[in-house]
């Protein structure tokens, strides 16, 4: 099971959390114009940053 | 165009990083112990891979509406992608060791050497068992990225891709070491990285209902934006 945890969500806890904030945020802004696009992007940055910096 | 071209390009170097490292566990087993038990574990998780790729295929592909197919799929792609891109940036940092297959090849070999040699005409279970349980856990996440690029967007350039890659890492593992110590390995898969974590920003924005500015070519933008952060985060990361 930890294998398979490691392989779905990775090494850390900073990514899956990063990209369920991620997801959050973009249904919450759901249908409201091409910039939530850029939404997704700034969450996917803030969580790569993130998870370098915390190892 | 844009998405197919990137879409061939990272399930050919996605299927060909995981093969590689698959690859390298099976030659250990079979130059340690005996060939014929390295390539019976090996088939096995061929099979199961093949079972769960022929349910997750379907079910993803037939039962799911676009958008909440496009979210799944972006979600998917966006855990995995990230996960290459961290050790990436890692990697390149100097923070975490380079990736090795050769490296990997060695010590599994050492580790199985350690092992009471098998006895003649017997099944030797430890070796199968490794053998097995390294081709199903590399296949596994093959199956997965492959399964989420083909959903995502077009299953043709995903497979072509796919296919390339097997033909690659299959002519490497018939003329292995000297290959397999030249490959730059933590470069294509902060590579890869890079790719998937764009196809799964693309796609999980496109499952909300976002029509991108530029229609596919928006990948090549997001791509570069990664790129440029990821670039400052290995500066930043190797000078803490």
């Amino acid at each position: 099971m930890r294998t398979l945890r490691k392989l779905v969500f990775g090494e850390t806890w900073t990514v899956p959390i990063g990209v369920a904030l991620t997801l959050a945020t973009a249904l919450l802004l759901r249908g409201e114009g091409w910039w939530v696009g850029f939404v997704v992007l700034a969450g996917a940055i803030f969580t790569l940053v993130a998870s370098t910096l915390r190892t | 165009m844009t998405a197919w071209v990137l879409t061939a390009a990272g399930a050919a170097l996605a299927v060909a990083l995981e093969l590689l490292e698959a690859l390298a566990i099976v030659l250990a087993v079979g130059v340690s112990r005996r060939w014929r038990d390295a390539v019976i574990g090996a088939v096995a998780a061929v099979v199961v891979l093949a079972v769960v790729a022929a349910l997750v295929g379907p079910v993803l592909l037939g039962a799911l509406p676009l958008a909440l197919l496009q979210s799944v799929v972006g979600v998917a792609l966006l855990l995995f992608g990230l996960e290459w891109l961290r050790k990436g940036v890692l990697r390149l940092a100097g923070r975490r060791a380079p990736s090795n297959s050769l490296k990997e090849y060695l010590e599994e070999r050492e580790a199985m050497e350690a092992l009471p040699a098998p006895e003649p005409g017997r099944a030797d279970w430890p070796a199968r068992v490794v053998a097995f349980k390294g081709v199903a856990l590399e296949g596994l996440e093959v199956v997965l990225i492959v399964a989420a690029l083909a959903a995502g967007g077009d299953v043709a350039p995903a497979l072509v891709g796919s296919a390339v890659a097997v033909v690659i890492v299959l002519a490497i593992g018939v003329v292995v070491h000297r290959p397999l110590a030249r490959l730059p390995e933590s470069h294509l898969k902060y590579a890869v990285g890079l790719l998937l974590t764009s196809f799964g920003v693309f796609f999980l924005a496109e499952g909300m209902d976002v029509e991108w500015p530029g229609g596919d070519a928006a990948l090549l933008y997001v791509a570069a934006a990664l790129f440029v952060v990821s670039q400052v985060q290995v500066r930043r990361v190797a000078t803490v």
